[in-house]
């Protein structure tokens, strides 16, 4: 296996060095061999398919905002999985385009480059599921970029569910033009370390992205996340929504940035993170940043944290639920807004079952929390 | 065709801008080295401790490096700075005695008028000195102690020694360090347990003489179940060469106390404002900072609270005004060290003409600290595309059992809110008048009356269309 470690700066502007959130850690993973990949791809004949990135150009790669040109290098020299996906002009992808990432106690490091490019007026969904099979260690870096052309709509649900021996690295870059819309929903429930990056440029007048993010902490775990929105054009819109649970001795730091430059007039941008923390060895750490360089703008952001209050907790139980089934129910909640824009009942489910596991795992029940 | 935008005037600094003849009794040579320190010392004539603290500090100054965040600081020459002027005058307690150019500096700024009319004390510095410093007989006989710092370290030295840099040791970062080693003037409050100041206390830092740096240093010590309210101003004429404030003040407030430290900062725009201001807050103690930031080139400025007992309570009440040449980053910073403690801060910053306002903060509830709550709000106004509003908060939550909530906008008005208030018989230019004043009030109103109307005066609104 080859890795490759680094410090890299993640917050658009440093603050406090002490409150060590200016940069993140960052594994790379890649097998020494590239041997055959263990993945699957699911389209139909009109999606184009391909492992070569000729021809592949972004004027700005809204990938580099999270890396630099080290760890760039590393990805293209030394990725296992490439994938170029098209979704032709003006075709409407009827059922969604699904990828399976599998890690196995064989296959246990995947280096993952992808591309897709929804081509001008289109629509699309696509289903990303990272997963992994037996209890072996396994490594995954990614590395996502995404073109949302004209008038096109994607949707792209990515589920994260490897089990606990995997480290997983995510890097996503997507650029969204004139009239584009893209939707991403972002589950991150596996795994015992979690380094990821979202960067969205909203390139386009009234380009629009929606971020939605769910995730649990639990055990040791630890999870940092980066997003950031960068409104380039007028009359753009991008939203982020985060819901968190956080048990056992997890940590978790979300640094969420929605940057208006010079130029967009009258964008819109709101960010609000939830986070339910259900243990009191949990640590939760917050940096929402709003950067402004136009005057003609409304951004927002909101973060609440904390246990569930007393009053919630006193109407579930006066309706026959137990403390515990209580907090359970509150636990799901907070996923269920997010979850239901998946329109994926299965894949639901799944993500919803690894919130109770963890719970259930976690001692949360017998301890009476 | 484009939207029309409100305009706000710049704050008129005609008042502070008047320089005096730089005609001090004494000045050290430009630049920082043993030598100068020693000197300072030696004018001072102070106890070998504190000679020893300022050779420590310069030490740290100069292992320490230049802070790798926040606004550039490349401007700064300390070889350019000189670091101690005495001005032509010792301390007194009658305006009368002080020279006619300084006594006249302060006259214009309304001090002698706002000790008579509402100030129970009031301390002068101009340059590197105390030059003024009074009190009423009445808090002196209740044991009140409001005196320069320099007399502190010579007649009240056990307390002095025990405090002095001890909530921001010159180890904390580079700017305290420079003040450790070079610190002149400032004040010394103590107010004994049980006694409220009812009236609040005053101390104003004018800083005359180019190229130089301001370095007070206020320690407050409201004891257990005791009171006061603070109030600093400060202000200097402009110059076209670089000026330096490094000021620090250390807040102790003990059990049951509680003390309001007011700040209305309206420096020159050649100024560098490289502030520490920190306290400490026992168990069901108080600390309220209210923060007007307007002038300067530079400000880095965070009021920190440690909230190290139980029920302890801080806010943070800021405004801050950016405008062309300006660069200010200021914010807060609370430490929930202990069960039950609270904090709100509430933060407003207007940026126009190509100034940029940081709002920058941080808010850690350490383990310990169950049943603690945390509530910030800031807002940020931009005027115009040269300009910029960013806001850097960082919440890091160490426990389960808090209920934590931030909230930060950044925006124009809404047409909405005008048209509503249109509905209601206002005309639209009364209706953004309204907005607009809204959106500083919640600030205003905390400012002592005085600055109220002083900051009316100064932010004069010119109601024109729409806030962009």
């Amino acid at each position: 296996m080859i890795t490759h470690a680094k410090k890299i700066d993640r917050m658009p502007e440093r603050t406090w060095s002490w409150l060590k959130v200016n940069t993140a850690d960052i594994f790379l993973y890649a097998p020494e061999d590239k041997k055959e990949e263990s993945v699957l791809i699911q389209a139909s004949d009109k999606i184009e398919v391909r492992k070569d990135f000729t021809g592949v150009t972004f004027k700005t790669d809204p990938s580099k905002h999270l890396m630099n040109e080290e760890i760039e290098s590393f990805i293209e020299q030394n990725s296992n999985i490439r994938y170029y996906i098209r979704i032709p002009k003006n075709h409407k992808e009827e059922e969604p385009i699904r990828i399976t990432l599998e890690i196995t106690d064989e296959y246990n490091v995947i280096g993952e480059d992808i591309v897709i490019e929804a081509e001008e007026n289109s629509e699309s969904t696509i289903i990303v599921e990272y997963r992994s099979k037996g209890k072996e260690e396994g490594y995954h870096s990614g590395r996502t970029r995404v073109l949302v052309h004209e008038k096109a709509c994607l949707k792209l649900v990515r589920a994260q569910l490897f089990h606990d021996e995997v480290k997983h690295n995510d890097i996503l870059g997507a650029q969204v033009q004139k009239e584009g819309k893209l939707t991403m929903i972002q589950a991150e429930m596996g795994s015992s370390g979690s380094t990821a990056g979202w960067n969205v440029l909203l390139s386009g007048e009234e380009s629009e992205v929606n971020l939605d993010l769910v995730y649990v902490g639990e055990k040791e775990k630890k999870l940092d996340f980066t997003s950031r929105i960068e409104y380039q054009a007028a009359k753009t819109n991008g939203q982020v929504r985060a819901r968190g649970v956080l048990l056992g001795k997890s940590k978790k730091i979300l640094r969420d940035t929605l940057d208006f430059v010079s130029g967009s007039k009258e964008a819109k941008g709101r960010e609000e993170e939830d986070v339910l923390m259900l243990s009191k060895n949990v640590r939760n750490i917050s940096v929402p940043l709003l950067f402004c360089g136009e005057d003609d703008v409304q951004g927002e952001h909101a973060a609440s944290s904390g246990r569930p209050s007393d009053s919630t907790l006193f109407y579930l139980m006066s309706r026959g639920l137990s403390e515990a089934e209580a907090k359970k129910l509150l636990a799901e909640s907070k996923f269920a807004a997010i979850l239901e824009e998946m329109k994926e009942e299965a894949l639901k489910e799944e993500i919803l079952s690894y919130l109770r596991v963890a719970i259930e795992e976690g001692g949360y029940m017998s301890e009476g929390f | 065709m484009e939207k029309q935008k409100t305009m706000i005037e710049d704050i008129s600094r005609e008042l502070y801008d008047i320089k005096n003849a730089d005609v001090a009794r004494y000045k050290t040579q430009k630049g920082l080295t043993p030598d100068i320190v020693c000197e300072i010392s030696k004018q001072k004539n102070e106890p070998d401790w504190m000679l020893a603290h300022r050779l420590k500090s310069l030490e740290h100054y100069n292992k320490i490096k230049m802070p790798a965040w926040g606004p550039s600081l490349d401007e700064l020459d300390m070889s350019q700075i000189v670091t101690y002027v005495r001005p032509n005058t010792d301390m007194k307690n009658s305006w009368n005695d002080i020279p006619e150019d300084i006594k006249e500096t302060f006259d214009r700024l309304g001090i002698p008028k706002a000790e008579k009319e509402s100030l129970a004390g009031v301390g002068a510095q101009y340059d590197s000195e105390v030059v003024y410093h009074n009190v009423k007989q009445d808090l002196l006989n209740q044991g009140v102690i409001y005196t320069d710092m320099e007399s502190a370290v010579q007649e009240h030295e056990d307390i002095v020694r025990e405090l002095f840099m001890k909530l921001v040791p010159p180890t904390d970062h580079k700017f305290a360090a420079l003040h450790g080693a070079v610190w002149s003037g400032g004040s010394f409050v103590y107010v004994p347990e049980g006694v409220h100041v009812s009236i609040p206390l005053q101390s104003y830092f004018r800083l005359n003489a180019p190229g130089a740096g301001q370095f007070e240093h206020t320690l407050i010590v409201v004891e257990k179940n005791a009171s006061l309210h603070f109030i600093e101003g400060c202000s200097a004429p402009k110059y076209n060469q670089l000026n330096l404030h490094a000021g620090c003040v250390e807040l102790y407030v003990r059990e049951n106390a509680k003390l309001r430290y007011s700040t209305i900062e309206n420096w020159s725009k050649n100024m560098m404002n490289l502030n520490t201001k920190r306290a400490s807050v026992e168990k069901n103690g108080t600390i309220e900072w209210i923060s007007g930031t307007f002038g300067s080139h530079i400000t880095m400025l965070y009021p920190s609270s440690m909230l190290k007992g139980e029920g302890a309570k801080s806010e943070f009440t800021g405004i801050t005004f950016a405008s062309s040449g300006q660069h200010l980053d200021t914010g807060t910073k609370v430490f929930h060290m202990a069960p039950n403690t609270s904090s709100t801060i509430n933060s407003r910053s207007i940026s126009k003409d190509g100034g940029k306002s940081i709002y920058r903060s941080s808010v850690t509830i350490t383990p310990k600290a169950t049943g603690s709550k945390s509530s910030v709000i800031c807002e940020s106004l931009m005027l115009d595309n040269e300009s910029r509003a960013d806001t850097i908060p960082v919440m890091d939550i160490q426990n389960d059992q808090v209920d934590i909530g931030h909230e930060a906008k950044i925006g124009r008005i809404s047409d909405e809110a005008v048209f509503y208030l249109m509905t209601r018989g206002l005309s639209e230019e009364e209706a953004k008048a309204m907005i607009v004043r809204g959106f500083v009030e919640p600030i205003a109103k905390e400012l002592p009356l005085e600055y109220a109307v002083e900051m009316n005066r100064l932010i004069t609104l010119e109601l024109e269309g729409t806030i962009g």
